[in-house]
């Protein structure tokens, strides 16, 4: 599988020619509020991924959109999405799965998992299935929570503060999904981003 | 080394433990057994500063000081260790760069990776443990033989003082507990470490060697003695 | 239908019916010269006014009532949901008195929905009122009695239009106040022309065992288009209120929409039951909302069968710390028909939770689609919520979405959400079928527990001919 780095503007389109990670350049400072891809499966046998990763500081904001157009039959896809909320931090995520009529044996799969950190946090999320063709599999999945305490007391008892043990979660949560992305330069340029 | 004196515990307004005394002798193996609900987790969980639980009464003493006000991670600075009953996971934490983390912060070194690699070989040798284990993430997908496993791994590279062992014996195969057995009495043995193993079977005991065994009941120790004791309740059950 | 054997105890009797339609008598159009109520399409200002004097109501609800309308022909059809655009709003009869409503032949009525009667074993009655060959039920005798008993323990089950004029100070407090007629348009057009539906109220600490069955009551109106259902369940109540069956039920109105306004106080308990089976082309368009005050709950159990368009919310607004609202609810597409469902969860107080189960099948080219929203407002603290929604495509014609919102403005919130789509399984179907099953009593095994989660809470009778229900629609579709 090869990986592509995508920049997103407001409406930005690719479509799928052979089998490709798609790792979304989202840009978290600056409050941009219209980031949108749609990635287009107008050719058999092929698969993606969609990855997208962000970590909000302190009172920034974002609105990113993916949208994951399935048109002809027997393609993959596996959207996920990852965000870090800090304090007073605004996430708007919309992630869409539209399987048309003659897109029959497609898989396609979104996870959308927000971790809030901070305090005073918006966030709104909209995972959307449209579908048309019955010999498909599709679900999506979307989590917003805390971290999870007993997670926080099991890395405390092995020594580490509050704040250590707290950046290890944040860490891994960030990780599990970057260690997808195939590129190491891509991976650890990523990764460089959010300071992981 | 550690004293627990009148020690009263609740947890959401429910009484675990009411009341116990209880003295640990430097490097020996306690054993505490129970039958389920008696508050043995509760008291593994409370010397470790679980915040789900409050101390009513009591007070907890390691190494002659109170240790109630200490977070838990200061405890752990200390030397009490806690291989947990159910040990979390941890999603996206590599488990060898999330070993040499805790051992460089408790020994104060700084191990680079390859020199912590080959300290980490020869422990993972004592528990059979496979290399490709340190590739993965940490407790996640693994089973519950193997979290256990990966708890006493843990003990083994921070080398505590105190280890409190909750029920790291459920789950374990009869090899697996052989294997464990072992560890821990080399371990003990090399470094004089104070053990408090909570279990709900004896069969455990014909591998570590029991100095002292407690028995707690509804939030009570009922009964305590040596070895004896354990072949006793093996024999009758806890209720004689 | 639910309670068939009662059918037995039928007799005819000379006790006055409180219940009395014959609008002649009741309302004092003795003389038909003096009051002449043509039916007529179209809704206006005027019509409006005639119903509100014909039922003889107090000055403040006629103002609210034409205050509906003005708030009805401002607003335009939402630009979300299904397809509103083939209502024509002046070709529609707003308001008819049951006793003039058109009726048809026993000819006329389709034949699979004879065969559905004769299959689910509706008694001949029953399947002449369901089918709008009848007008009139004659259960009124067993919802006499029924009403009787319950009165005995202060709980209150009766029309809407009776009970606005026995217990107004209930109307004044809470009556439009869940749902104002500003909420939406088909709210606005409810609140202007609404006639029948439940009043209930079960007075403090309460208990009913025994669910509540709307049935019988509307029975004895009909099936009514602009049904106002307003309910209270005050402090430590426990009710079961269930309306609806699963048999096809025809209507000659072709736009349905009913508005349902629950207040639920401190500790009480309510589930609200609904299993709706429009035969024929209707729109259903129906707004429900429930008020949950402290360590209340609210159940919606909602089963969405048949019409052209259903467009139904169920919605509960947790006011209250440690509130619960929850939602179960399926759908079913056949052929011609979308179903756009879900449900709705406000969190504004702290410790709140809901969870809403959703099950949609889509057949025979239906479109059945899952609308939600959850929301979490900025100081509401530890709220958990969870949201499952799967669907079924059971063919290649038919189609399925999912449109959820999260909208989440607290920090401390855990907020859950799954949804599937899928067909029923070739391995599975094979396995059943290598056990005698042929495809399509496989099928309809595979569907049935696909749906079970939210059968197995219904009230028995409902749930046995619901499941009848889908292996008949199955039997008929697939293959």
């Amino acid at each position: 599988m090869k990986t592509e780095f995508i920049k997103l503007g407001e409406n930005t389109k690719v479509k799928v020619s052979e089998d490709t990670q798609f790792v979304l350049d989202v840009k978290a400072n600056g409050g941009d509020l219209n980031q949108s891809i749609d990635v287009v499966f107008e050719k058999s046998g092929v698969s993606a991924e969609i990855i997208g990763v962000f970590k909000l500081l302190g009172g920034e904001e974002i609105g990113l959109r993916t949208s994951a157009i399935h048109k002809v039959p027997n393609t993959q896809c596996f959207t996920h999405i990852k965000g870090v909320l800090m304090d007073k931090s605004s996430s708007n995520y919309v992630g869409k799965i539209i399987i048309e009529k003659d897109a029959q044996q497609t898989s396609s799969y979104l996870e959308d998992n927000i971790l809030v950190v901070g305090e005073g946090t918006n966030n709104i999320s909209q995972p959307i299935l449209e579908i048309e063709a019955d010999d498909v599999r599709a679900s999506h999945g979307a989590t917003t929570g805390r971290i999870n305490k007993d997670q926080l007391f099991y890395l405390q008892s092995r020594g580490l503060s509050e704040e250590e043990a707290q950046e290890v979660i944040i860490e891994g949560f960030l990780n599990s999904l970057l260690n997808r992305i195939q590129d190491e330069t891509i991976r650890n340029k990523v990764k460089e981003r959010l300071n992981v | 080394m550690l004293t627990i004196k009148d020690l009263e515990v609740s947890t959401q307004d429910k009484k675990i433990i009411k009341g116990i005394d209880l003295q640990l002798e430097s490097g020996k193996i306690h054993v505490l057994m129970g039958p389920n609900g008696s508050g043995k987790s509760t008291l593994a969980n409370t010397l470790m500063g679980h915040p789900g639980f409050s101390v009513d009464k009591g007070d907890i003493l390691f190494e002659n000081d109170s240790i109630l006000d200490l977070e838990p991670f200061e405890r752990s600075q200390k030397g009490i260790f806690l291989s947990f009953q159910y040990p979390a996971e941890i999603p996206g934490v590599n488990i060898s760069s999330y070993l040499r983390m805790i051992y460089n912060k408790k020994s104060g070194e700084n191990l680079s990776p390859v020199k912590f690699r080959a300290l980490l070989k020869e422990k993972m040798a004592l528990l059979d443990i496979d290399e490709s284990v340190l590739d993965r993430y940490l407790n996640e997908g693994f089973s519950g033989g193997e979290k256990k496993r990966m708890e006493v791994l843990q003990l083994l590279v921070l080398e505590p003082k105190l280890a409190i062992l909750d029920e790291t014996d459920s789950g374990l195969d009869i090899d697996a507990i052989k294997i464990v057995s072992s560890a821990v009495n080399n371990i003990q043995k090399d470094s004089d470490m104070t053990i408090l193993l909570i279990t709900h079977y004896t069969r455990i005991l014909e591998y570590i060697n029991a100095d002292k065994v407690f028995v707690m009941q509804d939030g009570k120790i009922t009964k305590s003695g040596g070895k004896i004791l354990a072949h006793e309740l093996e024999e009758s059950g806890y209720t004689s | 239908m639910g309670k068939r054997q009662l059918e037995e105890k039928k007799e005819k009797t000379t006790k006055k019916d409180p219940l009395d339609t014959d609008y002649k008598t009741k309302y004092g159009f003795s003389d038909p010269e003096k009051h002449v109520f043509k039916a007529q399409k179209g809704l206006n200002e005027d019509l409006v006014r005639q119903i509100s004097k014909m039922k003889d109501e107090p000055e403040w609800m006629l103002e609210f009532r034409l205050k509906s309308l003005e708030i009805f022909n401002r607003k335009p059809n939402p630009t979300w949901g299904g397809d509103l655009s083939k209502i024509d709003y002046d070709d529609i009869y707003y308001y008819a008195k049951p006793s003039e409503k058109a009726e048809r032949d026993w000819e006329d009525v389709p034949a699979d929905v004879k065969d559905t009667f004769e299959k689910l074993g509706v008694p001949q009655a029953e399947r002449e009122f369901l089918a709008g060959v009848k007008a009139q039920y004659d259960s009124e005798v067993i919802y006499d009695s029924l009403r009787d008993e319950l009165s005995d323990e202060g709980i209150i089950f009766m029309s809407t239009d009776d009970a606005l004029k026995a217990y107004p100070e209930y109307f004044k407090e809470y009556f439009g106040k869940i749902i104002s007629p500003t909420d939406n348009k088909f709210a606005a057009l409810n609140s202007a022309v609404w006639s029948g539906g439940s009043f209930v109220y079960i007075p403090e600490g309460a208990k009913v065992s025994r669910p509540l069955q709307a049935y019988f009551r509307i029975n004895a109106e009909k099936m009514g288009q602009f049904e106002r259902t307003l309910i209270i369940a005050e402090k430590g109540s426990y009710a079961h209120y269930v309306e609806g069956c699963t048999a096809p039920v025809y209507s000659a109105d072709a736009l349905h929409a009913a508005v349902v306004e629950v207040i639920i106080k401190p500790e009480a308990r309510f589930r609200y039951t609904t299993i709706q089976n429009w035969s024929g082309d209707v729109y259903n368009l129906v707004t429900k909302r429930a008020r949950v005050e402290e360590n209340a709950v609210m159940e919606w159990v909602d089963g969405n069968l048949g019409s052209k368009l259903t467009m139904k919310y169920p919605s509960c607004l947790l006011v209250g710390e440690g509130a619960h609202g929850e939602v179960l609810s399926i759908a079913y597409a056949n052929s011609g028909q979308h179903q756009d469902a879900g449900a709705k969860m406000v969190h504004t107080a702290s410790n709140t939770s809901s969870s809403i189960v959703s099950k949609s099948i889509s057949l025979g080219g239906g479109r059945s689609s899952y609308r939600g929203l959850v929301s979490v407002s900025p100081l509401a603290k530890n709220v958990k919520s969870r949201v499952e929604c799967d669907a079924l495509i059971l063919d290649s014609e038919s189609a399925s979405d999912t449109f959820p919102v999260m909208d989440i403005k607290e920090s401390s919130a855990n907020i859950e959400h799954e949804a599937t789509v899928s067909k029923i399984g070739e391995e599975k179907l094979f396995y059943l079928m290598s056990r005698g099953l042929t495809e399509n009593e496989a099928m309809g095994l595979m569907v049935s527990g696909f749906i079970e989660p939210i059968v197995k809470e219904l009230p028995l009778e409902y749930a046995v001919e619901l499941n009848r229900l889908i292996e008949l629609e199955m039997e008929g579709s697939v293959g």
